[in-house]
């Protein structure tokens, strides 16, 4: 029995990893994607003001 | 959470769920095999894994030539995310091959014909995605993947018979208990629901990435343009 | 065809004017037959067994060495644009290539055979047809893939050498069917099973030909 619960933990302790990864891939996309978003409106923004000024 | 991420998350769960009655259908209710004893359990994912890598290997090449066909990096998301879950199923099947093979036959690897190839398997997932993985352009990634998997494919089937004739036959197919053949196709077809989600969600992932990637040029780009 | 002998007129002429690769190839194979005759100091029956084996992986790594190169010259000088403008399909090249390879690695073992049976003293030539068969279906399953990933990895410059490494598991077949079938032979024991073997030879090297003719174009893009 010893053998069978090492091949499943390993197999499904692997697959946890992964998804671990992919989680935390993924929270730093989001926060990546809200930040250029923001970038892009203040660029946006600032783009505007210069337009009405001028 | 919008309704499609929800139905997202329900498939992974029941995928999981599913994978949870898997092991413990394979502790539990298969019977015990005559001469092997308990060992004979590390079969039920041993054989799922293996079938995953291959069933890896098999949808990396289709979206390689995908994107050969069509130069649609969609393909290359696809292409990127069977090759990892690939990559870690074929190794898996190389760790748990190899327990069992010191409990059944006393060594951890013997020069066994299906044991060779699952490793040259492995080998070419490797430097697949080493190669990839040492280059930028996304374009020149994605051709660069299209053409070693195909060419991956078109060997593997050449490799399994030649280190098949090199070691001699081994029976393959042993005589089975009904229940050890539910169980391993519980077994199967669990790994597979888990494996199909794993790649849908890196899939997805990828195609984020992509799109965060393309903002920032045009970014970088507005601001080089107001900044002349 | 005629085309494919003009490009492939080319190489040759490129290769004998320049002596920049064959040389360093040749020179390669010597010092790896040495170190496996180093290590060969067992009765004659386990040579038998052991140089095939032995054999194609020397040919195996000399030969690579060179194939490696078989478009970095081209890419050096651009030339690879001046082939471009000729009106040649792509796929001749890769075919022309293809052969040029084939006829280096030939040349690579007109060398090492000999080395091998001086210091190995198994007799080789037992059955030379069937040896000169084994050794050129080899030698164009060899140069088959090793011409397709070398033009993969030249089309991406730097990091394209570790794209080698992918060779050697995508020539498994090539090398276990070829020393196998060399081993038959020094073992005078040509059977059905060594048919079979030249049978994969000839599989492989028909699958990679026509895999490098349909993915050569997708390969060598920049």
């Amino acid at each position: 029995m010893f053998a069978f619960i090492v091949a499943d933990t390993l197999v499904i302790a692997t697959f946890v990893v992964y998804f671990a990864r992919w989680a935390a891939e993924q929270h730093r996309l989001t926060r990546q994607a809200e930040s250029l978003q923001e970038h892009l409106a203040r660029h946006e923004a600032a783009r505007s003001e210069l337009r009405r000024a001028a | 959470m919008s309704l499609r991420n929800r139905l997202h998350a329900a498939c992974g769960l029941s995928a999981i769920a599913f994978v949870a009655v898997a092991v413990w259908m394979a502790a539990c209710i298969a019977p015990t095999e005559q001469s092997m004893g308990d060992i004979q359990r590390v079969l039920y994912v041993h054989v799922s894994v293996a079938w995953l890598g291959l069933c890896g290997f098999a949808v990396m090449a289709v979206s390689g030539v995908g994107y050969l066909l069509t130069r649609n990096l969609r393909f290359d998301h696809w292409f990127q995310s069977a090759g990892e879950l690939g990559w870690i199923t074929s190794g898996l099947t190389l760790a748990t091959g190899s327990i069992w093979a010191h409990e059944a036959w006393g060594t951890w690897w013997e020069w066994e014909p299906r044991l060779t190839a699952s490793f040259v398997l492995w080998l070419i997932y490797c430097a697949i995605l080493l190669v990839r993985g040492s280059l930028d352009d996304p374009h020149q990634r994605a051709r660069i993947g299209g053409v070693l998997g195909v060419m991956g494919a078109a060997d593997l089937p050449l490799v399994m018979m030649a280190t098949r004739w090199f070691r001699g036959m081994h029976p393959v197919s042993p005589q089975m208990d009904p229940l050890m053949r539910w169980t391993l196709l519980v077994n199967v077809l669990a790994f597979t629901a888990l494996f199909a989600w794993l790649i849908t969600e890196r899939r997805k992932q990828l195609r984020f990435r992509q799109s965060n990637d393309d903002l920032q040029r045009t970014l970088i780009g507005r601001m080089k343009c107001s900044h002349s | 065809m005629n085309k494919v002998w003009w490009v492939l007129q080319k190489d040759l002429v490129a290769e004998f004017r320049s002596l920049r690769v064959w040389p360093s190839m040749l020179l390669l194979g010597v010092v790896v037959a040495m170190v496996f005759g180093l290590q060969m100091d067992l009765l004659p029956q386990q040579k038998q067994r052991l140089v095939g084996g032995m054999l194609w992986l020397a040919v195996f790594f000399a030969g690579m060495a060179a194939i490696e190169r078989s478009f970095s010259a081209e890419r050096d000088d651009a030339c690879w644009d001046g082939l471009r403008l000729f009106p040649v399909d792509l796929s001749l090249v890769f075919w022309s290539k293809w052969i040029c390879n084939t006829i280096a690695l030939s040349a690579l073992e007109v060398v090492l055979f000999p080395l091998f049976f001086a210091l190995s003293h198994v007799s080789l030539l037992a059955h030379p047809a069937e040896l000169l068969l084994v050794t050129m279906l080899g030698n164009l399953g060899l140069s088959a893939v090793g011409t397709l990933v070398s033009a993969l990895a030249t089309s991406i410059g730097r990091g394209g050498n570790l794209l080698m490494a992918v060779v050697l598991p995508l020539a498994t077949p090539v090398i276990l069917a070829a020393a196998e079938a060399t081993r038959m032979i020094a073992e005078d024991a040509l059977n059905q099973t060594f048919w079979r073997w030249v049978q994969l030879l000839l599989a492989f090297a028909v699958v990679f030909v026509t895999v490098g003719t349909l993915l050569f174009p997708a390969a060598v893009e920049d």
